[in-house]
């Protein structure tokens, strides 16, 4: 049984963003169903939009992958969440999880491609995948992230896209105190470093 | 500091042993080599495909530099940020806006009017 949902889409390319109603994927074993509650704007949800870059994007598009909700529902195989627990989905919501990126945590290279948040399919019904500017989303828990108690719920989502880009190649380049790191741009990714 | 203004940058000389680039757009790299040390890396982590203006090789042979990618994180390295943001209480700088601006948004976030990320309030769907 799928969940019909309100957010805001682009009906095509370019196209200015409206009120548009769609229909959730149905709910599997392992899914999380989240109330969204804030969702940040990231300047890929404008190149997406105006399908800037090479993909076959998929219109109407509801954009949105700095989401921060709670918890409304859990399959019957998840353990790790609850009825109202703070969580965040940032941009990717599955991954082939057979790889040796998937099998080192990093779903973000997974050889198959991860599934975006938004303007791409799900991997097992094909149906389009729709981001968070909308009421409610449907996640695998294993794409499910925590969001600590007492972090503000308004500045976190940020943290889920602009946030882990840049901390990324913190850790992977190793940076530790008396490293020298410069920054180039203090927008949306630049200032929360 | 100003990377248009060269004094500043001739200062920061051989000084950087990571630099993020965030830029959204294609730009001129060349200028930000001489900043790296050496083994100083460059990363980009925008999607800007073909470099205009090419990228002069000369400077990452002569201080063994690189130009790197990066792609957002995976879960696990996620979840690690966001427990190290709930212990110290670091969350983005944010203007939060109601859905139905979300057009005024983008147009605002293209000229870099926004301090520093927007946030919409889904209550606001309900409005």
């Amino acid at each position: 049984m799928t969940i019909n949902v309100r957010g805001y889409a682009a009906p095509s390319a370019k196209a200015q963003l409206a009120p548009y109603q769609f229909e959730r994927r149905d709910m599997r074993a392992d899914d999380v169903v989240i109330r969204i509650l804030y969702c940040g704007i990231c300047h890929s949800d404008v190149h997406e939009v105006n399908h800037d870059w090479d993909r076959n994007s998929i219109y109407p598009m509801v954009p949105g992958h700095e989401i921060i909700g709670r918890v409304v529902s859990v399959g019957s195989n998840v353990t790790q969440f609850k009825q109202g627990d703070h969580v965040g989905i940032g941009c990717m919501v599955d991954s082939c999880q057979q790889c040796s990126a998937c099998k080192q945590g990093l779903e973000q290279y997974c050889e198959e491609g991860p599934t975006l948040t938004y303007d791409d399919k799900d991997r097992h019904d094909q149906t389009p995948t729709f981001g968070g500017y909308s009421e409610k989303i449907i996640v695998r828990e294993k794409f499910v992230l925590r969001v600590p108690e007492d972090l503000d719920l308004k500045g976190a989502g940020p943290l889920l896209c602009a946030g882990i880009t840049t901390w990324s190649p913190l850790r992977h380049w190793r940076v530790r105190e008396g490293t020298n790191v410069g920054v180039i741009g203090l927008g949306g990714l630049g200032h929360i470093r | 500091m100003i990377s248009t203004d060269e004094e500043q940058m001739a200062a920061v000389n051989n000084k950087f042993d990571l630099i993020i680039d965030t830029v959204p757009y294609v730009h001129d790299l060349n200028p930000y080599l001489p900043s790296l040390s050496l083994n100083g890396t460059l990363v980009l982590v925008g999607l800007l495909g073909n470099l205009e203006p090419t990228l002069n090789t000369v400077p990452l042979i002569l201080g063994r530099k690189s130009v790197a990618g990066s792609a957002i994180g995976g879960i696990a390295e996620t979840q690690e940020l966001l427990d190290f943001c709930g212990e110290h209480g670091i969350t983005a700088d944010v203007e939060v806006i109601k859905i139905q601006d979300v057009n005024e948004a983008y147009k605002r976030m293209l000229k870099s009017d926004v301090k520093y990320r927007f946030v919409i309030d889904m209550a606001s769907l309900n409005s």
